[in-house]
């Protein structure tokens, strides 16, 4: 044997021992994969194999870093090893990809995918792959031309581009392996969202939900890129795939043909619904957990109904694509609360029993804990100041909505909190199953809302509201809160100038990291918060931290800066912060952004010094 | 619920709306009232010309700049989504109109070409969509909105205005 097949082989034997109890993801065959593009040192049982395989670490959606060398203790003398220009200037949302001793990253449009060697100083480009997206899916592109990221699966780096091709390149050689168009930019259509793989199947979604575009996941076949099914969230029940293993937990979601029935004739077609956020998966279950966006248009006196499915969740079976059940956050969504953040995976003791749930911080405000087969809520509890619900009714799952903060045709609704980003938006949060909390980097808005005429005209905006954000109570922007889902409520919250827009990241050192769009990349203690350490960018940070190996053995943090994203578009897009309506009104609360950071995408690598360091 | 029944309208037409809309244009297009003027042709989006230094097409918007040219602009201006892309000229999807800073030329000329022709960075095209009169009333509204003392044009280089 050489010495990579011997890496491999007790990889494996490592792997099949332990990995499956101690990573709920199902890394195992992605670990020993790895070899092609880079031999590992080995990972005990119960340790963290040192790579980064997918945006939220695994599939359970955790984000969590068992690497224990950077600690709460000694976080202090983090440094910076060495940086890297993406040389694009738009907001940068994706996770950097570590698999083996290469590490990957892609750019918002024009998509460029690079492949950096971790073994010189510094990382080295071995290759640069660039699939020329189409210049004109811009103009579909609701929140800045973002990505988010790319997840790697049989030798392959799979992600999306802004023009509707899911694209597979050879990790080890840079070159296209397959590419599929799986959406149209006519119909208002582009891709923004990091894959999910599953078994031999990658999971994709649609963006448009600002387009009147029909949202759909999209199984392709990691091997050749063809489409194995496609799961609608509105239209028939054939076309959501709805059939009769589908078993919703509430009155209200069960019935033929909702997805047509609760909307106006035809509205179905351009209703939204998009996939464009996280999905989580459950092997034991075998379920997928995805939400769907926001209804179309945001003016909700055009769509009288439910608008099933949209504003919701939705747990399939992993293979068939086949629903078990759904539930919407916010049925006959009053305020573009897409219901498409993260669903974090969790075994919890809940009232004395071990169960199996996912916890959701929705957009809504609501910090959801769900029991992950059946689609119950168990608990929901406000985690940001809201006005427009009063709380969830758990005997129905449904918001109980304050009737004077409903928007309309012709009428302004003042202070409606939280805002159209919501709580909290796409950016994922972090589970520490030491410290038992889940850190949530959010938002802290409010808005004024008019609805207005929306026209539907395929590709372009059909949005039919005039809407004004700003600063929820306290005039901070953003929030970073520690969230205990058995205590049901905050252990600590930071309070954050801007939007919290990054993702974060828990690590076994009791370290959370997280990044500012005022340029701050920081370190804070899991239990207290207290801030640990800081360290300034070039540009204000909308990116997902992760934690790696490297071949050297030494733990590091990445991260990419380059501030954009919707939050960041008065700077990324040039906007003019004297219209408060620009960029579906969030420039009504970032107008000072642009005296806090410039544009420009870079990553960032960090460790402890080379000298002292315990492996 | 003054608005449903339009609403309805439009969904349930939804499949043939895009279509017919752009044939009735089309049609009307083939018959500009005489009060539309001409369609620029030839419409330099840059100010380097080998050879020759040149002015600026010296087509006008023909219908004005009044209050009634710019509140049918606007109306124009929110009935074809330009606003969700443009907002009220602070910009999103699509760049500012306030700035002065006119990627693709600031001119009646260029401004028209930009909405007729589109552009390569997510621009559509609406040249189907629209009658030559109503482009001209949405370039009279979309200039109106370019609050910048004097304009700048960024396509005629540094220090040149455009109005």
């Amino acid at each position: 044997m050489t010495q990579r097949q011997v890496a491999a082989f007790v990889l494996f034997a490592v792997c099949a021992a332990g990995c499956r109890d101690s990573q709920p993801g199902d890394t195992r065959a992605a670990s020993v994969e790895t070899a092609t593009v880079g031999e590992r040192r080995l990972a005990e049982p119960g340790e963290d194999d040192g790579q980064w395989l997918m945006p939220s670490k695994t599939h359970d959606a955790t984000r969590f870093s068992r690497l224990t060398e950077i600690t709460a203790d000694n976080v202090s003398r983090l440094q910076h090893e060495w940086s890297f220009s993406t040389g694009v200037l738009q907001g940068h949302e994706a996770a950097p990809l570590v698999v083996g001793t290469t590490m990957y990253v892609v750019t918002p449009f024009p998509n460029i995918l690079y492949a950096l060697d971790l073994n010189p100083p510094g990382g080295r480009l071995k290759w640069k792959y660039e699939p020329a997206p189409m210049r004109a899916a811009r103009g579909v592109a609701c929140c800045d031309v973002v990505n988010r990221g790319a997840a790697y699966a049989d030798g392959k780096i799979i992600y999306n581009t802004l023009d509707n091709q899911t694209v597979a390149v050879d990790a080890v050689t840079g070159q296209e392996v397959w590419t599929t168009r799986l959406g149209d930019i006519n119909r208002g259509e582009s891709m923004t969202m990091a894959p999910l793989v599953v078994k031999d199947k990658v999971l994709v979604g649609n963006s448009g939900g600002e387009f009147g575009v029909r949202g759909w996941l999209t199984a392709l076949n990691v091997a050749d890129g063809s489409i194995a099914w496609r799961a609608y969230s509105t239209g028939p029940d054939a076309d959501v795939l709805i059939g009769p293993d589908f078993k919703p937990f509430y009155e209200q979601d069960r019935g033929v043909d909702l997805g047509v029935t609760s909307w106006p004739p035809e509205m179905w077609t351009i209703g939204g619904g998009a996939v464009w956020g996280w999905i989580s998966y459950d092997p034991d279950l075998n379920l997928i957990y995805y939400g769907t966006g926001n209804p179309g248009p945001w003016n909700p006196d055009s769509r009288p109904g439910a608008n099933k499915w949209t504003a919701g969740i939705f747990a399939r079976d992993a293979d068939t694509g086949m629903a078990r059940w759904a539930y919407q956050w916010s049925p006959h969504d009053l305020y573009d609360y897409d219901g498409v953040n993260e669903n974090v995976l969790l075994d919890l003791e809940w009232n004395g029993a071990l169960r199996k749930v996912l916890v959701r911080p929705e957009r809504n405000g609501f910090l959801y804990v769900l029991d992950r087969a059946t689609g119950e809520v168990l608990s929901a509890d406000p985690f940001v100041y809201t006005t427009v619900s009063t709380g969830v009714d758990l005997q129905t799952g449904r918001p109980m909505e304050v009737e004077e903060k409903k928007p309309g045709f012709g009428r302004v609704v003042h202070d409606i909190c939280p805002a159209a980003p919501g709580g909290k938006d796409w950016q994922p949060s972090s589970w520490s199953p030491i410290t038992g909390l889940l850190y949530i980097p959010h938002n802290n808005l409010c808005m004024d809302m008019e609805g207005v005429e929306a026209n539907y005209i395929a590709g372009t905006p059909f949005v039919g509201a005039r809407v004004v954000m700003k600063a929820g109570p306290g005039g901070h922007r953003g929030e970073f809160t520690a969230w205990d889902p058995v205590a049901r409520k905050a252990a600590w919250k930071i309070k954050e100038r801007f939007p919290a827009w990054s993702g974060a990241l828990a690590t076994a050192g009791d370290v959370v990291f997280y990044g500012t769009m005022d340029r701050w990349f920081k370190a804070v203690h899991a239990r207290t918060g207290e801030l640990l350490w800081q360290f300034q960018t070039g540009s204000g940070i909308v990116g997902q931290p992760i934690s790696y190996r490297g071949p050297d053995g030494r733990q590091y943090i990445a991260v990419l800066s380059g501030v954009g994203g919707w939050a960041g578009g008065v700077v990324s897009g040039n906007l003019d912060p004297r219209d408060s309506t620009a960029a579906l009104g969030f420039v009504g609360a970032m107008g000072d952004l642009p005296e806090y950071t410039t544009a420009g995408g870079t990553l960032h690598v960090f460790a402890l010094p080379a000298t002292g360091a315990t492996p | 619920m003054r608005v449903q029944p339009v609403v309805l309208l439009i969904g349930a037409a939804s499949l043939l709306a895009g279509a017919l809309l752009s044939a009735c244009d089309r049609r009307a297009g083939t018959r500009p009232p005489p009060s539309a003027g001409a369609r620029p042709e030839h419409v330099a989006q840059v100010p380097l010309v080998p050879g020759r230094v040149v002015a600026h097409a010296g087509i006008v918007n023909p219908v004005g700049s009044d209050a009634q040219a710019l509140e049918e602009g606007r109306r124009l201006y929110n009935w074809f989504n330009c606003v969700g892309c443009h907002f009220e000229g602070g910009g999103g999807i699509g760049p500012a109109f306030m700035d002065g800073e006119w990627i693709y030329g600031g001119s009646d000329a260029q401004v028209f070409d930009s909405i007729v022709s589109g552009r390569a960075n997510g621009m559509p095209t609406f040249g189907d969509k629209l009658t030559i009169e109503q482009t001209w009333h949405l370039v009279a509204f979309v200039r109106s909105l370019d609050d910048s003392e004097p304009a700048r044009d960024r396509s005629t280089g540094s220090g040149e205005r455009v109005r």
